[in-house]
């Protein structure tokens, strides 16, 4: 029978980060991976490296992240293509503006500097090519762009060299408990351990359910287009508040563009099987985007109360860009039934527009419903990984193109001769060179 | 004749039919489905009506009817019949994007149009299989099929040392079509394995029976008795910053001609950028080395109210694309419009006439195909001209376990370009399946979606959105 | 590399390459009139800046794009010459305003 101290379920950028890290402290670690590391959310994300517009629980995460960043030589042999040119929020009117200038001294009162309001004058200077309109906006100047699929790479490239095990092609088919251990049964073999990490993503709900503890999952496919190769013009990602929209031009020239409007998702189960993946689309053609809105539902606190490592904003503040974060949930065994100490953080039951259970990172012990603890502060020490989170997507509605365009074309370049060539739903562009884009 | 230029403004909001493509199979679906009353588009990118086998139909200069043959000159009778029968035939318009509900976005003269049908035929047709030999992208190489719509569309005949290689049909007719032009063929160099034969015996009797057998042979006797031809198994295309030189050889031979213009060809596959970003299912043809849609009787598709007629459907020529055209054309007036059928050609008769013509396809196809040295490349071929991509780094990429033409966009931008893996997609599934040691069918193709042509962003901004498709894709 | 088949009945347009005068046929596509006229190269590519001429003739290859009359990235060979048009072969990159 394989052991391990540690299986982690899941080889993207949470998963291999998680990996990376065991294995620092020299744990036993073997991680599974349906298809192969950095292949859906975690390999085909915008890139964003983003402190800016980020809700105010995120803030501390987000920034030791960009130490993190900073760097990432250091910790995984390689840059990752990290680019930084400062992330910058376009007000497109005054009270857009007015709005940002709140926020920020709202931040500077909590003790963070990271966001600075800037006017008409620097907004042109750090994005000439800004529409004239635009009357300031807000600037993080650490933040910047990385290659996501050479990242995840990297992750798993050094946890490996560290000692990690990574089984890619491998799918977890049953998770259950054997005594004082986890026997975590997969497509090659079974593992017995006495912690895992779902880390599993868009499929983590399946993980979950295994456990007889099914967590509502919002499964969210943000589309993406990418243009030709343009000469460079624009040096810092710009995102917006106003509408939904977000870009930033590559190394080799190409602008991606994207922001968040969704495409129908599809979840195959492994990626060999093309006409299943093709039949499921299909079936979650059109009008899946709805379909998924039915699925979930607001989770009350308590029996479901669980553990996001990073959460997605939601309300006043900024929407993120792109879809909601995997739940990392520490499964511990060993520890009591009742273990931990429970209670919230004032957001408990909090009911905005959520359409499922998104908690914020909360750093005290959760109870589960008896069966497990989780320390909230432990996953965040050892899963300090950089924010990614866009989920594997697919049928992408033509719709959204001409909503994106008119979007730049209103706010950004105002020369829109160039062209769009790739419509890419989570897709990525890299070169040899590799820059992020996605 | 010319046609009143369609504005992109000038088009309904949505039609019965919308097909893609006016060529054979585009203009006989659109003929029979007008004719039967359903409200008919027919959209085509090029100039003129006739897709590439009846290209320039309507305006061709080469008024003597020997040179291009009477093949040719049997479209002129399909343009003239889905011209008169009320379809609306929108030249010079791009379609950029069709979805499962059948919207399609079409591109006229940097405007951009979304409209809506309830049938939609792609006859998309086929493009040339990639060709990838060192020095294939140096000015002075081009493919067969474009110095015959040279010939066809502007009546332009090679001038200089020219040198055409490959195999299959085209080429030799090209060949037969310079020469009655009057132009000068310094060599045709032979790809075509002579180990294809025994296969090919297999099938010959169909193909004896077939009208191709005495086109061909007569063809080809025409060609070989006024041009050298040498069979050859390696050929490079040499040059600085054009091409000066062909080499060539078999086994361990070389030879060397000086040549201002190589004509390249080695058979044609089905375009299936459109019908694959849409969603239709397509299978790996092993004996056409392509990928092929899946389709039933009538041409219908995976995807509900989209058939696939003509050479997008599997090679299979031009005539019989037309009745293939007709075939899906048929099918869309029994589901819209049941009581014209009456008033339609036989349905058995136009099946029967697409059987005879696909008879000796067979054998054709197992005749000529490529050899694997010409469809798997080597070193510094270029696979990928649109981002300069070399076989060995496909290959290279492919040993380091990267297991399908996808992931390979990953590392190495590989048909990220703009003709989106037209030129390069069958090369990299092919040198991916040799590297993984399995059937191409298992690694799969680029995974296409709209825009499947480039179109600018300020195009994409001016197209009006509702607010309840604005909703649709918030959360 | 082409030479004319026949004494075209086709009207002459006279078009500018690269700001050179050029003469071409009505019914001649872009891309045709440039290799009739005898110009070794539509374009140079963004990523190498290698020369590349037309090669498929038919809208697949990309390799005949040329900046037409201050738009650039057009396919040569879908375009038909009129007269006085402004073609420029495209160097590398299109510009994002052309």
């Amino acid at each position: 029978m394989k052991t391990a101290d540690v299986v982690v379920i899941g080889g993207g950028i949470h998963g291999c980060s998680t990996a990376l890290h065991l294995a620092l402290r020299g744990l036993k670690t073997v991680l599974i991976e349906k298809d192969y590391a950095g292949r859906h959310a975690s390999g085909v994300n915008a890139g964003g490296v983003r402190q800016l517009a980020r809700d105010i629980a995120e803030i501390p995460l987000s920034l030791s992240s960009m130490d993190l960043w900073e760097r990432m030589g250091d910790l995984v042999g390689d840059d990752c293509g990290f680019e930084s040119h400062g992330t910058v929020l376009v007000a497109e009117s005054e009270e857009e503006l007015a709005g940002f200038r709140e926020r920020v001294a709202d931040l500077r009162l909590r003790g963070f500097s990271h966001e600075e309001l800037i006017d008409r004058k620097e907004l042109k200077r750090l994005v000439p090519a800004v529409a004239d309109h635009c009357p300031g906006g807000v600037v993080s100047r650490r933040d910047g762009a990385a290659d996501p699929f050479r990242t995840t790479q990297a992750f798993r490239r050094r946890a490996v060299e560290l000692g990690a095990e990574v089984r890619e092609g491998v799918a977890v088919t049953g998770l259950t408990r054997a005594g004082s251990v986890w026997r975590v049964e997969t497509s090659d073999g079974t593992i017995e351990s006495p912690r895992v990490v779902n880390a599993a993503g868009a499929w983590a709900d399946r993980i979950a359910a295994m456990l007889g503890e099914p967590v509502p999952l919002a499964v969210v496919a943000p589309m993406l287009m990418v243009t030709s190769r343009l000469p460079a013009f624009i040096k810092p990602v710009v995102i917006l508040r106003g509408r939904k929209l977000s870009f930033k031009q590559l190394d080799n020239g190409t602008v991606v563009i994207g922001g968040g409007h969704l495409a129908a998702p599809y979840r195959p189960k492994r990626d060999g099987d093309r006409l299943a993946q093709a039949r499921d689309q299909r079936r979650h053609g059109v009008g899946a985007v709805s379909g998924h809105a039915r699925r979930h539902h607001r989770a009350r606190l308590g029996r479901h109360r669980s553990l996001y490592a990073g959460r997605h904003s939601r309300g006043r503040a900024e929407r993120d860009i792109g879809g909601s974060l995997p739940p990392v949930r520490l499964l511990d065994a060993r520890l009591p039934a009742r273990a931990g100490h429970g209670g919230g953080d004032g957001r408990a039951g909090r009911d905005r527009q959520d359409e499922h259970a998104d908690r914020g990172v909360e750093h005290h012990a959760v109870r589960g419903p008896g069966r497990v603890a989780i320390d909230a502060q432990v996953v965040a020490r050892i899963s300090r990984m950089p924010r990614k989170a866009r989920l594997y997507p697919a049928t992408p509605k033509p719709a959204i193109m001409p909503l994106l365009a008119r979007a730049v074309s209103e706010t950004g370049p105002r020369r829109t001769g160039f062209e769009i060539w790739t419509s890419m739903v989570g897709k990525r562009t890299c070169e040899i060179a590799a820059t992020s884009a996605g | 004749m010319t046609r009143a230029t369609t504005k992109a403004s000038d088009l309904a909001a949505a039609y019965d039919l919308a097909i893609v493509g006016a060529g054979p199979a585009g203009l006989a679906a659109a003929a029979l489905s007008a004719g039967a009353g359903l409200s008919t588009v027919v959209f085509d990118e090029n100039p003129g009506v006739g897709g590439q086998i009846y290209r320039a139909i309507a305006t061709t200069p080469v008024a003597d009817r020997t040179v291009l043959g009477e093949d040719y000159w049997a479209g002129a009778a399909l343009a003239a019949e889905a011209e008169a029968s009320g379809a609306l035939i929108v030249t010079g318009a791009t379609v950029w994007s069709l979805d499962p509900t059948l919207e399609i976005g079409v591109s006229i003269e940097g405007a951009a149009r979304m409209i809506q049908a309830k049938r939609v035929i792609i006859a998309t047709g086929a493009l040339e299989r990639p060709f990838p030999v060192p020095g294939w992208t140096l000015p002075g190489v081009m493919s067969a099929g474009g110095a015959q719509t040279l010939l066809k569309a502007q009546g332009l005949v090679p001038l200089g040392r020219t040198v055409m290689a490959g195999s299959g049909p085209l080429l030799w007719l090209l060949a037969a079509q310079i020469l009655r032009a009057g132009g000068k063929i310094d060599a045709i160099l032979d790809t075509q394995p002579r180990r294809n034969w025994l296969p090919a015996l297999a099938y010959a009797a169909d193909f004896v029976l077939s009208p191709y057998f005495d086109k061909g042979r007569r063809l080809l006797r025409e060609v070989r008795r006024q041009v050298t031809v040498i069979g050859i198994d390696w050929l490079a295309a040499v040059g600085d910053d054009k091409l000066r030189e062909v080499a060539f050889g078999r086994g361990g031979s070389e030879r060397r001609l000086p040549v201002d213009l190589l004509l390249l060809h080695q058979g044609v596959v089905p375009n299936v950028n459109l019908a694959m970003a849409v969603g239709v299912d397509h299978a790996w043809d092993a004996r056409q080395l392509c990928w092929s849609p899946v389709l039933d009787a009538d041409f219908n598709s995976s995807v509900a109210g989209i058939a696939v007629a003509g050479d997008g459907a599997g090679i299979g020529g031009g005539t019989a694309a037309a009745e293939r055209g007709r075939i899906a054309a048929i099918a869309a007036v029994r589901a819209l419009r049941p009581e014209a059928l009456g008033s339609l050609p036989s349905e058995q008769g136009v099946r029967q006439s697409l059987q005879r013509e696909e008879m000796g396809r067979a054998f054709l196809d197992v005749l000529n195909r490529p050899a694997p040295q010409f469809r798997l490349p080597k070193g510094d071929t270029i696979v990928c001209r649109c981002e300069e991509v070399t076989a060995a780094q496909v290959r290279d990429t492919a040993a380091m376990g990267c297991e399908g033409p996808n992931q390979m966009k990953a590392f190495l931008r590989c048909g990220m370009g703009p003709c989106q893996g037209r030129l390069c997609g069958l090369t990299v599934t092919e040198l991916i399946a040799d590297a993984r040691k399995v059937p191409p069918a298992e690694v799969g193709y680029y995974r296409l979606r709209p825009p499947v042509k480039p179109i600018t962003l300020g195009e994409l901004a001016s197209l009006p959105i509702s607010d309840a498709e604005r909703k649709a894709v918030e959360r | 590399m082409f030479r004319r088949l026949v004494e075209s009945k086709a009207a002459t347009v006279a078009l500018t390459v690269d700001g050179k005068p050029v003469s071409a046929r009505e019914g001649d596509t872009v891309a045709a009139a440039l290799l009739a006229a005898g110009i070794d190269h539509s374009r140079t590519t963004p990523v190498s800046g290698a020369p590349r001429a037309p090669y498929c003739m038919m809208g697949v290859c990309f390799e005949c794009l040329v900046s037409i009359d201050g738009v650039g990235s057009r396919q040569g060979c879908l375009v038909p010459v009129c007269d006085g048009m402004r073609i420029e072969t495209q160097r590398g990159k299109r510009e994002a305003g052309r």
